[in-house]
């Protein structure tokens, strides 16, 4: 995650999708693959943004709404939704996501610092900015999409939100 | 012979079925070398086994078929008709016919094969030898039987008589263990079976049995595993360490049918009221020599015993999970030591567990050669079959699962795969086609992958069959690449479509065998090079922890509640729902059990409508009752536990998820972290 400090003409390769306005690149090696969309088991008792659980491949894998996650307005599902599962601190993650692809980038489009770009987005999941020529490319750290902050908050929303005070 | 032989039918049926494996493979192998006399030896000896065998159980059409098969093989044997195509045919229709009235047999159905045509036939092809059968055998043979009553001709390499057989010796130290228990005696028993005695391993099993009760087995001769192939004459040795009396035991052999006697020699003679010099040394007495017998046997245990096991243990894993939860909540350093123990041991058990149900995948392997073999000559292709790594195991429930989803893919492999000699020629290739079946270990799976050489699938021609055919958009099209074809393949309304040409078919099934992969919590990778061939590779996990669960629905979701839990289920009326101390509760059969309505719990969007009854699942936990509403149930099923992933284990309330049938996931319910 430190190359930005190495090579100056490095080669990269980034995941890039959309969600809602916003243009998204998570480095390809944090990518574990593409699906389609598939039916999504509803999980009770998480985050708002986690839509759900899924089978990969035999694997249970949780699925994030990303525009929920980033606070993002204004996105929709369609033909070209998909899953981004990315593994993030050793645990994959499903990223719900608009049209990804792949693309090269230099490293040397990469900008570490987190200014600007987007008023929309949560600095705090920014890892840098990329510049291609038409566009801006919000560098995500996955590793935050299921921050430890996030993780507590997600006991504490437990605790918190007992639909009704039940029994014991 | 007047005795219930019904008991023996399970061990008959095993053996048999030993025997057809055997039978199968050297039809197999003997279509490939007609020439090979040992081979025809060896089904000679499987067909008079099973002969013998089902004489004795008194299954008079197997026995006469047998008969007839082994009459045809005894003409091959000497050499007097040649094997030829139409001869391995008639035994293949022999095995087939076999294999059926076997099978009727295990389900206690009439056999009412009707075999007389091939009878006929084989006659023919024996008669059609130049000399009569009586003429047949070989001057040099010993025992110049005909082969009507051939009983013993296989066997006749074998010495006999009782003198011949080496005897039985014990290491002295050995016996001097036993010299040190007071009463206790060691008596070298020579025991004869009748001469007619044919199941020879149900008789060694039950004199082992037998002395089992009235003393210890120290040692045999021959050995364990010789006595159980049954690779001994009609006497067998057994030293046997006892406190009951020479003749009390010889007698009690000789009870047991079809031992015709029992030759006692007193090795250790016991001594009278003399106690043990240490504890110790009595000890290893007992001990040591039982290992020493006992290292390599081994027992039959029913399957569904096993089941039961797992499933036991599968209901441990839920409840240590739940412990695992409350002690963290509890902060007590010694609990949670404990229970990291606990923990430990219960992996190691279910580990132990899983073990047991591991059986080769030669069981299922076995037979697909003459499956393939079938099919390749119904569509005049050729095909070389090859199987690798027979010997890598797999849970039991696994491999009866993925009997189906193999048949499926070697039948691609052979109906689309591989093309006629004809067209392979004309694309460079030999004319015999490949086809591989093989099983190995990759990392945490057990892959088993067919791969054949033929046209192999041309992705980007799929990709615009399904284009064409509106399962995908143009956009998505230009998206796909090789890792997706599985997925197009799979399709419903594409791969069952017979008319998309050159692919027609291709993904046949495929769907099924997919489905069955995740649903074993498992996964499916096709790969593909155009002219070059087709690798499927089923993953499969190693192992597997299984549970017996009530799927229940709330509100469009299903649920598994582990049944272990479950006391009953039961149709509540609203009336009888009370608020006792602002919680609402059931009252059923004067119990007062607290309700846990599920779609409040799991936050559903969907509530159960308080005018109607609703069933409800009661469950106990340890001494505790609670009541969960649910919208509707729907059945029992044994369901495959997959653990959750870190993040999502710290969600409270679930003991895992399960992949269903359908490929969607299912959770499974915690009641007590729910509640």
């Amino acid at each position: 995650m430190e190359e930005k400090g190495f090579a100056v003409n490095r080669e990269m390769q980034l995941v890039v999708f959309r969600v809602g306005r916003e243009d998204f690149g998570v480095d390809v090696r944090k990518v574990d693959g593409v699906i389609s969309m598939v039916d999504i088991t509803r999980m009770p008792r998480t985050p708002h943004f986690v839509e759900g659980i899924i089978n990969l491949r035999g694997q249970i894998v949780a699925v994030v709404d990303l525009a929920l996650r980033l606070g993002i307005e204004g996105a929709e599902r369609g033909p070209a939704t998909r899953i981004v599962v990315v593994e993030a601190r050793e645990v994959k993650v499903g990223l719900i996501v608009e049209s990804p692809e792949v693309i090269n980038v230099s490293a040397d489009e990469v900008e570490a610092s987190p200014m600007l770009a987007s008023s929309e987005v949560n600095t705090s999941f920014i890892k840098g900015i990329v510049k291609l020529e038409a566009r801006l490319l919000i560098l995500l750290d996955v590793d935050k999409v299921l921050s430890d902050r996030e993780l507590s908050d997600i006991d504490e929303m437990d605790l918190a939100e007992p639909e009704q005070p039940t029994d014991s | 012979m007047e005795m219930d032989i019904s008991q023996y039918k399970d061990l008959f049926i095993t053996e048999s079925q030993e025997h057809l494996d055997a039978l199968n493979k050297f039809l197999l192998q003997l279509e490939n070398e007609p020439d090979n006399l040992d081979v025809v030896t060896e089904i000679f000896r499987s067909a008079h086994t099973l002969k013998g065998m089902s004489a004795t159980m008194g299954y008079d059409r197997l026995t006469e078929l047998a008969h007839e098969m082994e009459n045809l093989l005894e003409h091959l044997r000497t050499g007097d008709t040649p094997v030829t195509t139409s001869i391995v045919d008639m035994l293949f229709s022999c095995f087939d016919t076999l294999g059926a009235l076997i099978n009727a047999i295990a389900e206690d159905r009439p056999g009412d094969v009707d075999f007389s045509g091939l009878v006929t036939e084989m006659r023919m092809a024996a008669e059609g030898a130049a000399v009569t059968p009586e003429q047949a055998a070989r001057p040099g043979t010993s025992r110049p039987e005909p082969a009507e009553t051939a009983p013993t001709t296989v066997e006749d390499t074998v010495p006999e008589g009782r003198g011949e057989a080496p005897e039985l010796e014990l290491d002295p130290q050995e016996l001097t263990l036993y010299e040190a228990a007071p009463g206790m005696g060691v008596l070298k028993l020579t025991v004869e079976l009748d001469r007619e005695c044919l199941l020879k391993s149900v008789r060694v099993f039950m004199v082992f049995k037998k002395l089992a009760q009235l003393g210890e087995v120290i040692a045999s001769q021959p050995p364990v595993e010789a006595l159980e192939d049954e690779k001994f004459e009609s006497t067998f040795q057994v030293a046997v360490a006892s406190t009951e009396s020479p003749d009390r035991i010889r007698k009690a052999l000789l009870a047991i049918a079809e031992i015709s006697g029992v030759g006692v020699e007193t090795l250790v003679a016991p001594r009278e009221g003399e106690e043990p010099e240490h504890g110790t040394v009595r000890q290893a007495g007992e001990k040591v020599p039982m290992q020493a017998a006992r290292k390599t046997q081994s027992v039959r245990v029913n399957i569904a015993r096993l089941d039961t096991l797992m499933n036991l243990v599968g209901e441990l894993v839920i409840n240590r999970t739940r412990l695992a939860q409350i002690a963290s909540s509890l902060e007590v350093p010694e609990l949670r030591e404990a229970l990291d123990h606990t923990a430990r041991l219960t992996g190691e058990l279910q580990d132990e567990v899983m073990k047991t149900r591991m059986v080769p995948v030669e069981q299922v392997f076995n037979r697909f050669p003459r499956m393939v073999r079938d099919l390749a000559r119904e569509q005049d292709k050729e095909i070389d079959f090859d199987m690798e790594g027979k010997e890598i195991e797999l849970d039991r429930t696994i491999l009866d699962e993925i009997s189906d989803p193999l048949i499926h893919m070697l039948r691609n492999a052979v109906d689309h795969g591989i093309d006629t000699p004809r067209v392979r020629l004309k694309e460079g290739k030999p004319g015999r086609g490949t086809i591989k079946l093989s099983a190995y270990r990759d990392r945490n799976y057990v892959a088993i992958a067919v791969e054949d050489d033929g046209g192999g699938i041309d992705a980007q021609m799929v990709f615009d069959q399904a284009c064409a055919r509106g399962v995908v958009t143009d956009e998505e099209k230009r998206q796909l690449t090789k890792e997706d074809l599985l997925r197009i393949l799979c399709t419903p309304g594409f791969s069952t479509s017979e008319t998309v040409s050159g692919v027609s078919g291709r993904g046949v099934g495929m769907d099924a065998v997919k489905f069955k992969a995740e649903s074993l919590g498992g996964f499916v990778v096709l790969e593909s090079e155009p002219g070059e061939g087709t690798r499927i590779i089923l993953n499969l996990p190693l192992t597997l922890a299984i549970v017996q669960a009530l799927m229940v629905e709330v509100s469009d979701e299903l649920y598994a509640v582990p049944l272990g839990t479950v006391r009953e289920t039961y149709v509540v009326n609203t009336e009888d729902i009370k608020t006792v101390q602002n919680s609402e509760a059931i009252f059923l059969r004067d119990e007062v059990i607290p309700l846990l309505r599920l779609d409040r719990v799991l936050e559903c969007g969907h509530q159960l409508n308080d005018s109607q009854p609703f069933p409800v699942v009661i469950t106990e936990i340890g001494p505790r009752l609670i009541a969960l509403g649910v919208h509707s149930l729907i059945g029992q099923q044994e369901i495959v536990i997959s653990t959750l992933d870190e993040f999502l284990k710290r969600i409270e309330g679930f003991a895992g998820a399960t992949i269903l049938g359908t490929g969607r996931v299912a959770l499974i319910l915690d009641i007590p972290s729910l509640a």
